[in-house]
C-alpha cells in the first residue's frame, strides 16, 4: 500500500490524525495533511483505510 | 473459502450511509446484487456542504455527489431513485415503494435519514426554507444573492452556518434562539457563548432567550414578530430547529423504533437481516453502553462501515467516541464526545479549548476552535478515559 495527500484539498478535519496518529500529521507552517509514513506497514492498513475514508474532502489517496 | 450464493443487499435511503455501504460492501469481497433505493432524485450526495461551501458557491452540487458515475458503474450497483420507501414487509423481505413496486432483500439497510423538524407556527410562504436536501440548498444560495435582512430561528449549527455564510455576503443577519445560549443541548450551558461572541466579531446577531410567536408576510416573508413584541424584518427565514428520523414507513413493520432505529452495537435491528445506520438509527455504543441517535457525519460513516462489516459476516462493534465539525467565518469548531457536568476553557494561540468532565472525574468531551490538532489529541484522550486532572494538564501545555 501506498499512501498519498493532496494539501490543495485538505480542509484540516484532522480525521486522520485520530484514526492513524502514526501515519499522518498536520504540517505545522500551514494546518495541511502530511503523511509521515508513505508506505505503511500491514499492520496499520486498517487504521490508514479508516483515516482514508473519514476524511470529508478524499484529500488521502491510497494505492493498493 | 467456499462461497454460498452471494446475498442481495438493498439499502433504502440515498445519503453518506448508502454510498459507504455499497464501497464498502465490494471492497469487502461481497459479489451479489447491491440495489440502493432513495426519494431522492440525485445520487447519494454528502449533505455537510450544504449549508457551507455549496451555499458559498465554493462548491457545486456535482461536487457533492458521493459516487462519481464512472464508480457507481465499477462498483456494479442499482440506482433506483426518486421513488420512496412506503412500506416495509419483513416476513416477505420486502420493501414496498411508492409506487407499488416490491423490492426484494436478503439483507436490509434502513438508511432514511432525518428530516428537518417544523414549527407549525410558520407558514409556507416564499422567502420561508429549512435546509436539508440538495435541493433546499440550492433553493437557499439563488436567495441569498438577493437577500437583504436573513432571519434564522434556532441557533443550532445549520442555522449558524447559514448566518456566517450570509455575514459574508454582507446580509443582515439575526439568529433568534430560545435558549439562554447556542446550542445548549449539545454544549452545555455554558460554552455557547464562544459562538455568541464569534458571530458578533462578525456583525451577527445572536438573540438569545428570544422566541419567534408569528411569521408576517403575504407572499413572501416580511418578518418575525418576537415574543417582546418587536418585529424583526426579514426577506429571508431559515428555520433550523433540529431533525425528526424519517421511521414513519416502518410502522408495523416489527423494527423496532423509539426516536430512531433501535440497533445493537454492529448496527443490527430488532429483526434478523436487517440494519439501520445514521440519522434514523439509535445504535448502543458498545464503550459507553448508551442507546444514542448521534445526527453526525462521523458517526454515520462509522455505522456503515460496521453495517458493511456485519453484512460480509464480520463481528466489528461501534465504540467510537462521536465527532463532530461545524465551519463558521473560516474557522472550525469541532466537539468530540459530549459536554458534562463540569468544563474548563483555556485559549490557546491557535484558539480556545474547551474541556467536559463527567461526575466521576474523568474527560468526556474536548471542544476546540480553530486547533484540529488538539481536536484529534482530545478525542484519543475521551476514548482512553484520561482523568480530569490529567486532561487539565494537557490543556495547561497547549
Amino acid at each position: 500500500m501506498k499512501v498519498s495527500v493532496d494539501q490543495t484539498v485538505c480542509r484540516e478535519y484532522a480525521n486522520c490524525i485520530v484514526e492513524a496518529p502514526d501515519v499522518f500529521d498536520l504540517d505545522e507552517e500551514n494546518g495541511k495533511v502530511i503523511a509521515l509514513i508513505t508506505e505503511p506497514d500491514p499492520s496499520q492498513y486498517d487504521e490508514v483505510r479508516a483515516a482514508a475514508a473519514s476524511c470529508p474532502v478524499k484529500a488521502i489517496t491510497l494505492h493498493e | 473459502m467456499s462461497a454460498p450464493a452471494a446475498p442481495s443487499v438493498v439499502v433504502v435511503g440515498g445519503g453518506l450511509v448508502a454510498a459507504t455501504v455499497a464501497r464498502e460492501l465490494r471492497r469487502l469481497g461481497h459479489a451479489g446484487p447491491v440495489t440502493i433505493v432513495s426519494d431522492e432524485v440525485e445520487p447519494p450526495y454528502d449533505r455537510p456542504p450544504l449549508s457551507k461551501q455549496l451555499l458559498a458557491g465554493t462548491v457545486t452540487a456535482e461536487e457533492t455527489h458521493l459516487l462519481k458515475p464512472g464508480e457507481i458503474d465499477d462498483l456494479g450497483i442499482t440506482l433506483r431513485l426518486g421513488v420512496a420507501a412506503a412500506g416495509l414487509e419483513t416476513a416477505a423481505q420486502e420493501v414496498v415503494l411508492a409506487d407499488g413496486v416490491r423490492v426484494p432483500y436478503d439483507r436490509l439497510v434502513l438508511a432514511t435519514g432525518s428530516r428537518a423538524r417544523r414549527l407549525p407556527s410558520v407558514p409556507e410562504l416564499t422567502g420561508v426554507h429549512h435546509l436539508r436536501a440538495l435541493g433546499d440548498s440550492t433553493a437557499i444560495a439563488t436567495e441569498l444573492a438577493s437577500a437583504r435582512r436573513l432571519v434564522v430561528i434556532g441557533a443550532g449549527f445549520i442555522g449558524l452556518e447559514v448566518a456566517a455564510v450570509a455575514r459574508s455576503q454582507d446580509i443582515d443577519v439575526t439568529v433568534v434562539e430560545t435558549a439562554a445560549r447556542p446550542l445548549t443541548r449539545v454544549l452545555g450551558s455554558e460554552a455557547g457563548s464562544l459562538l455568541t461572541d464569534m458571530h458578533a466579531e462578525h456583525g451577527a446577531t445572536i438573540r438569545c432567550s428570544t422566541t419567534v410567536t408569528e411569521v408576517r408576510g403575504t407572499d413572501g416573508v416580511e418578518g418575525v414578530l418576537l415574543d417582546g413584541g418587536e418585529l424583526l424584518p426579514a426577506d429571508l427565514l431559515l428555520v433550523g430547529v433540529g431533525a425528526v428520523p424519517n421511521t414513519e414507513w416502518l410502522a408495523g413493520s416489527g423494527v423496532a423504533v423509539d426516536d430512531g432505529v433501535v440497533c445493537d452495537a454492529t448496527g443490527c435491528t430488532s429483526v434478523p437481516d436487517v440494519f439501520a445506520a445514521g440519522d434514523v438509527s439509535r445504535w448502543r455504543n458498545a464503550s459507553t453502553g448508551a442507546q444514542v441517535r448521534v445526527e453526525q457525519w462521523q458517526s454515520a460513516l462509522e455505522q456503515a462501515m460496521i453495517v458493511a462489516d456485519a453484512l460480509t459476516g464480520g463481528s466489528r462493534e461501534w465504540d467510537s467516541v462521536p465527532y463532530f465539525w461545524s465551519d463558521q467565518y473560516d474557522t472550525k469548531l469541532q466537539l468530540c464526545g459530549a459536554a458534562g457536568p463540569r468544563s474548563e476553557r483555556r485559549e490557546t494561540a491557535r484558539g480556545p479549548v474547551v474541556l467536559f468532565g463527567d461526575d466521576a472525574d474523568r474527560l468526556v468531551g474536548v471542544l476546540t476552535v480553530g486547533n484540529p490538532r488538539a481536536l484529534a489529541q482530545g478525542r484519543r484522550l475521551v476514548a482512553a478515559g484520561t482523568a480530569w486532572e490529567q486532561a487539565e494538564e494537557w490543556l495547561a501545555g497547549l
